[in-house]
Order: C-alpha cells, then structure tokens, then sequence
C-alpha cells in the first residue's frame, strides 16, 4: 500500500497485494472529475440544442428588414451543411409588372438554390446579384406584399454572409448564417 | 480529404463520448445495449456516407478507420500516458470480499454485478468468496476467489 501522506493519495490507493493490477488512484480520480465535468458539458449541449443553437430552434431564427421597408427576410442563423433550410422573403411589389428579388453573389457561391415558391418567370445573373423575376397576379398593386420561399442548401462550412435585396428599391438587406458540419 | 476528415472526427467524437460515459457504458451485451449500438452505428454510418454510396467512398472510410485505429494503437505501445488517456485503468472495486463503495458508485457498479461475474465465473456463491474484483479497461468485471473458496485460481468474468 501506499503511504497516505503521499500527495493526493489516500488508504487503498496504491497497488493492491496478492493481485497484479495496474491501477493508478491518482490517475482514477482525475479520470472521475473529467468525467462529471464531461457530462455537465454534454447536458448543457443538449440543452443549448433544444433552445437552438445548433439550428432549427428559437435561438437559431432570425429576421431582418430593408430600412425602406421593402424586403423582410426570415432565416435560420445557425443551419447545418448540405441541409435544406428554407429563407422566406416578404417584398413590396414595384410599379411595373415584375418583382426582382437579388442575392448577392457571396451567397450564391457558396449555397445552392433547391426550390423556389412561387416559381420565378426567370432569373438573371451579374458578376454581383443573382436576380429573380417574379410576376405580378393582375390585381397587385404597387406595395402589395409578395411572398416568395426560397429552399437552399449551404455547401460549405462556417460563416456565410451576404446581401438580399429588391431590384430598384435602395440598399439590401444584410444575412449571415453560420453552416456546422 | 472529406471522407478521411469525417472519419476522424467521427473517431474522434466517439471517443470521446465513450470516455467520459464511463467504463461500464454498453461493457455489458443487454438487450437494450444491443439495440442501442446499432441505432449508434446506424446514426454514425448517415453521417459519414452523406450523399456519396460509391464503392470509392466507403473503401476510403473503412481504410481510415482502420488507419486511425491501427495508428492510435502503436502510439499507445510507446505512451504509456496516451494508453491511459485513451483506454483508462483497471479498478480495483472488492477487496478480500469487502465492496469498496465509493468506487463503485462513481463507476456506476453494484453488489450484484459483481456477483454475477463471480457466478459465472469462477462460480463463486457469496461476496466473502471475493478475494479481489476488478473493474477492467474494457468495463467487464474479473474476479480473483480466496483460497478458501476452494478453487484453482483466476478466471475471466463477463
């Protein structure tokens, strides 16, 4: 046995007699704390999880808005790579007879576009925006409120920012998503 | 790259898991044990093969785990520190048929399962039987009988 004077030692710790085991108190002991510690830890994921900080919870959805009102923007702030999440849009129609929707192309590089509701009339595309033609029903008028999904898929890993935005109406709207693996 | 970075991070994490859960988690073949290892493998195989079912794909994770696991291994051999860190130590939890309490709290074993150990091997009716117990890395239980017991030596439990 081993003295119980030795620093963090206690009776019974040192190798027992009549058995050849490779035990090692000290070593036991630390192994316990990291695992209490480990487990806390474990718990507090789960519970971070629920609340959504790993997506798809209230801690994960966000919203944001043009300071002319024109575009409002529902996301999700924290998605997973290679996952579906869906963006919704609600935008003021113009004067004309078509809505653009743009995405700047920060976005458009790094997520893929898996569907749109309602179906755009037809896309552009710049070396900036990614643009989306959206026409108007006969009996829309000027600031009616459109609603359009868009379901993408983020390829990447790690923080993803870009601008949304209405053709024609001042300034985007500012998104930034962090993607886990 | 991306197979062999999942691969080992999946290693990695479930490492992990399985340290800090403890010696005993699934050391025993419950049924419900069972049950949850394959709902586990099944979980960690969606996450590793993701969109990509070639034959490419997977012969690329099989051969990292392998690698991974083979290297870990040998560098086990020659740290006696990294032996410890990744597979724990033996436990000493009966000592002279006396049950050492507090370690088989925090270990989360009982009376009984040392009992059933000593039952099935080296056949052993009652705790005063015990010369000594021991909580392996693998998280079975071995049992050494007193002389008394009227038996050879030794023998494996579960």
């Amino acid at each position: 046995m081993a003295s119980s004077g030795e620093s963090g030692q206690r009776p019974g710790d040192g190798p027992p007699p009549g058995v050849q085991v490779d035990q090692d108190m000290r070593f036991q002991r630390r192994e316990w704390a990291v695992q209490r510690i480990g487990w806390v830890a474990g718990v507090l994921v789960l519970a971070a999880s629920l609340a959504g900080a790993l997506g798809h919870g209230p801690l994960s959805h966000a919203e944001a808005e043009g300071l002319d009102g024109a575009l409002h923007v529902k996301y999700e702030r924290i998605v997973r790579s290679n996952r579906p999440v869906d963006l919704t849009f609600s935008l003021a129609a113009g004067t004309g007879n078509e809505t653009v929707l743009w995405l700047s192309r920060e976005m458009m590089e790094r997520m893929s576009v898996e569907a749109v509701r309602p179906e755009p009339v037809r896309w552009w595309a710049t070396p900036a925006r990614t643009g989306l033609v959206f026409a108007h029903a006969p009996d829309t008028a000027p600031g009616d409120r459109l609603a359009v999904a868009l379901r993408v898929e983020v390829q990447t890993v790690g923080g993803l920012g870009g601008e949304v935005g209405v053709e024609g109406r001042d300034g985007g709207v500012r998104v930034w998503m962090l993607a886990l693996p | 790259m991306d197979a062999v970075v999942r691969v080992v991070a999946m290693y990695a994490f479930l490492l992990l898991v399985f340290r800090i859960s403890g010696k005993r988690t699934m050391s025993e073949a419950t049924t419900f044990d069972l049950l949850l290892l394959l709902v586990i493998s099944e979980t960690t195989q969606q996450a590793l093969v993701g969109d990509d079912r070639s034959m490419t794909h997977a012969f690329l994770l099989i051969l990292t785990f392998v690698a991974v696991d083979v290297g870990l291994s040998l560098l086990k051999q020659r740290s006696r520190t990294l032996d410890r860190l990744l597979d724990s130590t033996p436990l000493l939890i009966v000592e002279r048929g006396r049950p050492l309490k507090e370690r088989m709290d925090r270990e989360r074993v009982d009376v009984e399962d040392v009992m059933e150990s000593a039952r099935r091997s080296p056949g052993l009716a009652r705790i005063e039987q015990v010369a000594y117990a021991v909580l392996e890395r693998s998280g079975k239980i071995t049992v050494v009988p007193t002389e008394r017991a009227g038996l050879e030596g030794p023998e494996q439990g579960r």
